[in-house]
C-alpha cells in the first residue's frame, strides 16, 4: 500500500507542488494585495478561509482522481496487491495532503495569532467564538476535533470510492451522470436515517463555519457530543462501502 | 505437479457478444506457445484472464494451481498490446516501478536487457518511438524471473528489423523452466520459435498441437495451415 502510494505521490509530484506553490502565492495575494487595496482584516480572513476550502475539495478530487486511476489502469491491476490497497492508498493520499493543508493553514493561524489579527477580526464582529461551547480542555478539544474531521472525510471517501467504482463498472455513456445521483441519493439516505435515529448530527462534531455576510464568519461547536449509535452506524456504513467497492473491483470495473 | 496454467470451460461476453465459448486448455512447464488467431478471435481476453485482469463468466482459472490474485500475479508476468507503463515515467521509473513490486525481478537480466534493446534509463517513456516502446513492454515483463509470460501482440506494428531484435530478447531472456504463450496474427515472423501452437476462432479453442507434429502430419508450416483455417474469416 504504501509503495502504491509513494508512486501516487511521483505521479502527482508537479500538479500537487504546483497546487501548493498556487496556494501560498493565492494567500500572499490576499494578505498583501487586500492591505495595498485597503479590504478590512475581515474581508481578507473570509477570502483565506474560503481559499483553503477550495483547496480542500481540489484534495479530495485528487484523491478520487488517484483512486480512478489505480482501479483503472492495467499497469496498476497488475500488481500482486489486494484490492483493498488500492482503496487505502487513495485514502491515505488524501490524508497526506489534507493534512500538509491542515498545516499550511496553522502556519496561518499562528501569524493571525502573533500579528494581533485574531483579536481584531472578534473585536470587529467579523469572527464569532460564541457558539464555541467546550466541554473538554482545549488541547483534547483540537484533538476530537481533528479527529472527527478526519473520520467524516473516510466516510465521504468511502462514498466517492464507491461511486467511483460503480461508474467504472458500467459500459453506458451516462455512467457519469448516474455517479453523480447515487452520490446525492447516498448522501440523502444516510442524511434521512441520521436525523431519524439519532436527532440529526450523526457523529458530527466539526466546527461549523457559517458566512453570514460577505465578510462575517461564525464559527460554532455545538460541544463533542459523539453518540455512539452514530458512530457505529458510520463505522458499519465504511466497512459495508470498502467491501462492496473491493467486490466491484474485482469482478466489475472495467481495466484500459 | 499442477500444470503452469488450466483453463477449464471458460466462458467470457461482453453484453452479447461471445468473447470466448467453452474454452479448456493446460500449459506445462518449458515450453514456448504460440496463441493464434485473427483480429478479434478472443486472444487477449484469454491473456487477460489468465493474467487476471478480466474475470469469466463461468468456468475456472486456475495458474500453478491458484485461483487468479494477487498470488498469481506475482506468478505471471504480463506484456499487454497497450503500454503498461504510465506516461510520467522514465523508463528508469518504469523498471523501478517493477522492482519495487515484484519479488522475482532481477535487477542484472533487466540491465542485460535493457543494453540488449538499446535503451537508457534516463529517456522519458512518452517520447519513445512505437518500436522502442515495443522493447520496453518487452524489457519490463521479461525482468522478472516469472513462472509463466503472456506477450499480447509484441510485434505488432513495429518494422521487421525491430521484429526480428524483439524475437531474438524473447528467446534470448525467457526463463527455460517457465512457460511464454504469445499471442500473434503475424505468423511467418515468429513461427520459427514455438514449441507448441494454441488456434482460437470466434472465441473457440479449435486446435492445440505441437508445431513439429503440425509439419508432419499436414507437411504444411503453421503460417500456411492458419491462412488455411482463417481463410473465410
Amino acid at each position: 500500500m504504501l509503495k502504491l502510494l509513494k508512486y501516487d505521490l511521483k505521479r502527482d509530484l508537479f500538479m500537487l507542488l504546483g497546487a501548493a506553490a498556487a496556494v501560498v502565492l493565492l494567500q500572499l495575494c490576499v494578505e498583501i494585495g487586500g492591505r495595498y487595496w485597503g479590504a478590512d482584516a475581515g474581508v481578507r480572513f473570509v477570502l483565506s478561509v474560503l481559499t483553503y476550502m477550495f483547496t480542500a475539495v481540489l484534495v479530495l478530487v485528487a484523491a478520487c482522481r488517484s483512486f480512478r486511476s489505480n482501479i483503472r489502469l492495467s499497469s496498476r491491476r497488475l500488481l500482486p496487491l489486494g484490492s483493498l490497497n488500492y482503496i487505502a492508498s487513495a485514502g491515505l493520499y488524501a490524508l497526506l495532503n489534507g493534512l500538509a493543508v491542515g498545516l499550511l493553514a496553522g502556519i496561518h493561524f499562528l501569524y493571525y495569532r502573533q500579528g494581533g489579527l485574531l483579536n481584531e477580526l472578534q473585536r470587529l464582529g467579523n469572527l464569532n467564538f460564541n457558539g464555541l461551547d467546550l466541554h473538554h480542555p482545549l488541547p483534547w478539544t483540537l484533538f476530537l476535533a481533528a479527529a472527527t474531521v478526519v473520520w467524516s472525510v473516510l466516510l465521504l471517501l468511502s462514498i466517492l470510492f464507491l461511486v467511483i467504482s460503480v461508474m467504472e463498472s458500467l459500459q453506458v455513456k451516462a455512467k457519469g451522470l448516474i455517479g453523480i445521483l447515487l452520490f446525492f441519493a447516498i448522501g440523502s439516505v444516510m442524511s434521512w436515517i441520521e436525523e431519524a435515529f439519532f436527532g440529526g448530527g450523526g457523529s458530527q462534531a466539526i466546527p461549523r463555519l457559517q458566512v453570514q455576510s460577505q465578510s462575517s464568519l461564525t464559527m460554532q461547536v455545538q460541544g463533542l457530543n459523539a453518540g455512539w449509535g452514530a458512530f457505529l452506524f458510520e463505522l458499519a456504513v465504511i466497512a459495508g462501502f470498502v467491501w462492496l467497492t473491493v467486490r466491484l473491483i474485482d469482478r466489475r470495473v472495467r481495466i484500459a | 505437479m499442477d500444470p503452469l496454467l488450466e483453463l477449464d470451460s471458460v466462458n467470457k461476453r461482453y453484453g452479447k457478444k461471445v468473447a470466448l465459448k467453452d474454452v479448456s486448455l493446460s500449459v506445462g512447464q518449458g515450453r514456448i506457445i504460440g496463441l493464434l488467431g485473427s483480429n478479434g478471435s478472443g486472444k487477449s481476453t484469454l491473456l487477460r484472464i489468465a493474467a487476471g485482469l478480466l474475470v469469466p463468466e463461468s468456468g475456472s482459472v486456475r495458474i500453478k494451481g491458484r485461483r487468479p490474485g494477487p498470488g498469481s500475479k506475482a506468478l505471471v508476468s504480463f506484456m499487454p498490446d497497450r503500454p503498461q507503463f504510465e506516461s510520467w515515467m522514465t523508463v528508469g521509473d518504469a523498471l523501478d516501478f517493477q522492482r519495487d513490486f515484484f519479488a522475482d525481478f532481477d535487477a542484472d537480466k533487466s540491465k542485460r536487457i535493457l543494453e540488449f534493446m538499446r535503451l537508457s534509463r534516463a529517456e522519458k517513456t512518452v517520447s519513445l518511438s512505437k518500436g522502442m516502446q515495443e522493447r520496453l513492454q518487452l524489457t519490463l515483463a521479461l525482468s522478472r524471473r516469472a513462472a509463466l509470460y503472456l506477450l499480447d501482440e509484441p510485434i505488432g506494428g513495429v518494422d521487421p528489423v525491430a521484429r526480428d531484435h524483439i524475437l531474438d530478447a524473447l528467446v534470448e531472456f525467457y526463463e527455460e523452466d517457465s512457460s511464454v504463450i504469445v499471442s500473434t496474427h503475424l505468423i511467418a515472423d515468429i513461427e520459427r520459435i514455438f514449441d507448441e501452437v494454441l488456434m482460437i476462432r470466434e472465441g473457440s479453442l479449435i486446435l492445440q498441437e505441437e508445431v513439429e507434429q503440425i509439419r508432419l502430419n499436414s507437411g504444411k508450416s503453421i503460417d500456411q495451415l492458419f491462412k488455411e483455417v482463417y481463410a473465410e474469416c
